[in-house]
């Protein structure tokens, strides 16, 4: 029986950095 | 939950930048730097969604368990929920 292949991309943590610029 | 409207995103020399536009340049001073699973996320938060629904798909398309991509999806949520980002 053949395996199915798994597609899926390689994860990683999904990141967000907030640039905030001072009152600069 | 989605994104506020008025936030643009873009690619630039493969950093993937999010700048806000019209109002909201007003309440949120500043911009945004996503990685690529961050990028994909922004992007699917453009819609009115659940983290029910979020997590399905984020299982779909990455090589993540459910507790892993819940958790960080929250975590990714939040961040941008304490500045107002997601209403």
């Amino acid at each position: 029986m053949m395996k199915e292949t798994d597609n899926r991309l390689e994860y990683t943590k999904p990141e967000v950095e907030i640039i905030e610029f001072q009152l600069e | 939950m989605k994104i506020k409207n008025n936030y643009v995103l873009r690619t630039v020399a493969n950093e993937h930048i999010v700048v806000p536009i019209g109002t909201e340049a007003v309440n949120f001073n500043g911009v945004l730097s996503l990685n690529a699973t961050g990028k994909w996320l922004w992007e699917q938060l453009q819609v009115e969604t659940s983290l029910e629904t979020l997590t399905s798909k984020m299982m779909k398309v990455y090589k993540v368990d459910q507790k892993t991509a819940e958790n960080d999806i929250l975590a990714f949520v939040n961040k941008l929920k304490q500045k107002a980002i997601i209403e």
